[in-house]
């Protein structure tokens, strides 16, 4: 199931992906935040050393001048510029590292860092010093003494920075491996949906006739429901056929009584109220014919093989037109996915019509026609159901008109257009095409295309 | 020949019943499906003009009973059940027709004389016997093609007896077959109408066979006729 397909997958996918990115976001500068401290405490402390040996290395000469008894431990403050100095002063004395080449550690505080215990500033060659100042007495004098002690910061920053490289790369793995887990959780969710989905794929096919197999208890509802609407719309189809017949014997007797009289009156008269009555029992067949078609609404897991259909067909013909012997070949196979009745309705007035314009042979050839690509998973295919005739045929302008009269209810088509105008009807209520052509055997070929069932019989 | 008509509209019954009659039938009418089952079993009509939707009973199952009691009278189902499915229903329960309403009255009298033609195994619509000639959408009787003109019951024995021609039929088959249930049967009425026969048509068609009844065939030799001596019957 590709995921851009269901929009809930695609919700839940990005809401998780915001949560998952706002903690994870949180959780990295919480950590980066803390582990900046610690280096910086370290390094303050380091700084505190240095000051305290310092302190304990100074003292006043007699002379008064400010003194350091020993160097400090550290080598680097030997080196010039080597990034760690030191200064005292007093007065206007003052004694530097030999670090700081005669330079003084800059008083300019960039920013306070640890709780103002110490500073950062900018210090000679552009390096950026921690400074840790202290002001005391020395034994031996009242004067202050100002103590500064800096360290370059680059290997602090080394250190965090490094530290943010990795906390940001493992954050950023754990994110996507969340990620994917929620992604297997949502196809592993959502499972049944598509199942779902499958399953009235099927229905709608024609392989099933109701939606089979087990439900979480979440889609249950939606799959009784379903169930529901497919008897409430069968149980609608049946209805609406059962008042089509009642009307029809309602309308037809009359009317059948009413054409005998009209056969009593003067001529003109006769004839004017005979081509009425025809219109109407035309309108009246035709719209019967409309309301007891079942459509594709109703196709609810039927699966109904043509071949029987046709077959049941041409035997009740022969004995219609037991004046006429007719030779009816039936080539391939197929299954409509529809309801029978509107099938048989189809064939019936298809077979009929080249019946009457036959002169001695019908072909009747099912083709099924896979059409991969179009619907994959839901199998949607058609089946194309061409009657053909040996009679005279259309000409081509005459068929042209047919198909516009088709489509026109108001204009009143003769008996056989009557029939072929039902059947092209029929045919939309299942989005299928019905085509007017030329047959090899000389007469008309009229093609159906419909939807199919998989199962043929 | 005689006919059973089962239509419960009354109207249409007695329209149906009429135009029947002009055109020559006895007619026998049932208005629901248990009186229409009883008088198909008890009477041997040669053609049943049935409506499905009866009272009582339904027409397909009276004709389904019909079959079942082997009964093969020609059946015409004229009903306002017109999809292809009932067509197929009607046809398999036994129907050798089936004509929707409204209908044209012709349309159902060609019909029914079509299923009369093809029960007594006759394909043309024009009944021939040597010279003898009848068309029985018409009524239209010819000897060596001079028209001849008979009565209503001498038509009606006419035409049973070409539509049977080659077998014997008896009288009481002939009065069976020409005159409708309620009609005040006499058999030596049958005598007179094929005397009258005899001596209208002029030709030696009707034959009598002692104690069983009356044969048509074609004359052994023609004097009227000498180009088809041996005209078979058609």
């Amino acid at each position: 199931m590709p995921l851009k397909r269901t929009s809930i997958a695609r919700r839940l996918l990005l809401i998780a992906t915001l949560w998952i990115a706002g903690t994870l976001c949180t959780t990295g500068w919480l950590l980066d935040t803390l582990f900046g401290r610690h280096v910086d405490r370290t390094y303050i402390t380091e700084l505190d050393r240095d000051l305290t040996s310092l302190a304990a290395a100074l003292e006043w000469r007699r002379d008064g001048q400010l003194e350091l008894t020993r160097q400090p431990a550290d080598p680097r403050f030997e080196l010039p510029y080597s990034g760690a100095y030191w200064q005292a002063s007093a007065g206007a004395q003052t004694l530097r590292s030999r670090s700081l080449w005669d330079v003084d550690i800059p008083s300019a505080v960039q920013r306070q860092v640890g709780l103002g215990d110490a500073d950062v500033r900018r210090g000679p060659r552009d390096q950026s010093l921690l400074v840790k100042s202290r002001r005391l007495q020395l034994a031996g004098g009242d004067a202050f003494v100002d103590i500064t002690v800096a360290l370059d910061r680059t290997e602090l920053r080394q250190a965090k920075r490094s530290f943010r490289h990795l906390l940001w790369l493992s954050l950023g793995v754990l994110g996507l491996g969340i990620l994917g887990a929620v992604w297997a959780q949502i196809r592993f969710g959502l499972a049944p949906l598509a199942r779902l989905r499958e399953a009235v794929a099927r229905l709608q096919a024609g392989r099933e006739p109701t939606l089979t197999g087990h439900w979480p208890t979440e889609v249950q509802p939606l799959v009784d429901e379903i169930h529901l609407l497919l008897r409430r719309n069968h149980e609608a189809v049946e209805r609406s056929r059962r008042q089509a017949a009642d009307l029809a014997h309602a309308v037809k007797t009359p009317l059948a009584i009413l054409a005998n009289d009209a056969a009593t009156l003067p001529a003109p008269a006769a004839q004017r109220v005979s081509q009425q009555l025809d219109a109407m029992r035309q309108q009246v067949d035709r719209h019967l014919a409309r309301a007891r078609a079942a459509g594709a609404g109703a196709r609810g897991g039927n699966a109904v093989a043509i071949r029987p259909a046709v077959a049941e067909l041409v035997r009740a013909l022969q004995r219609l037109h037991a004046d006429k012997p007719i030779a009816v070949d039936i080539d391939g196979q197929g299954a409509f996915a529809g309801d029978r009745q509107d099938l048989v309705e189809m064939l019936g007035n298809l077979l009929d019509n080249a019946w009457q314009w036959a002169r001695g042979r019908i072909q009747v050839t099912l083709v099924p026609d896979t059409n991969p690509g179009t619907h994959p998973d839901t199998e949607a295919r058609t089946v194309a159901i061409r009657v053909e005739d040996d009679g005279p045929g259309m000409p081509d302008s005459a068929m042209a008109q047919a198909v516009e009269r088709f489509a026109r209810l108001d204009e009143a088509a003769d008996g056989s257009g009557l029939g072929l105008a039902i059947v092209r009807e029929v045919t939309a209520l299942y989005d299928g095409t019905f085509e007017l052509g030329k047959s090899p055997l000389g007469g008309l070929a009229v093609t159906l295309r419909l939807p199919a069932a998989s199962e043929a019989g | 020949m005689r006919i059973l008509l089962v239509e419960d509209e009354s109207t249409l019954a007695a329209q149906l019943h009429q135009a029947l009659t002009q055109a020559g039938y006895a007619v026998d009418h049932a208005a629901d499906g248990i009186d229409a089952a009883h008088l198909g079993a008890e009477h041997p009509y040669d053609t049943v003009v049935l409506d499905l939707g009866l009272p009582r009973l339904d027409g397909l199952t009276v004709l389904k009973r019909w079959r079942q009691a082997g009964n093969d009278v020609p059946v015409l189902i004229l009903t306002a059940r017109d999809s292809w499915v009932e067509k197929v229903e009607g046809i398999d329960a036994g129907a050798d027709d089936y004509l929707t309403k409204p209908f044209r009255t012709e349309e159902l009298l060609a019909r029914i004389r079509a299923l009369i033609r093809r029960s007594a195994g006759r394909t043309a619509p024009t009944l021939a016997c040597g010279p003898v000639l009848l068309a029985p959408g018409s009524g239209q009787v010819s000897v060596h093609g001079a028209p001849v003109t008979l009565t209503a019951h001498e038509l009606k024995v006419l035409d049973y007896l070409m539509h049977h021609q080659g077998t014997i039929v008896s009288k009481t088959t002939l009065t069976e077959h020409i005159y409708a249930q309620d009609f005040d049967r006499d058999s030596n009425t049958i005598e007179v109408f094929v005397g009258r026969l005899r001596r209208k048509l002029g030709v030696d068609v009707i034959e009598t066979v002692r104690g069983l009844g009356y044969r048509m065939r074609p004359p052994a030799e023609g004097p009227g006729a000498p180009d088809t001596p041996d005209a078979p019957c058609r």
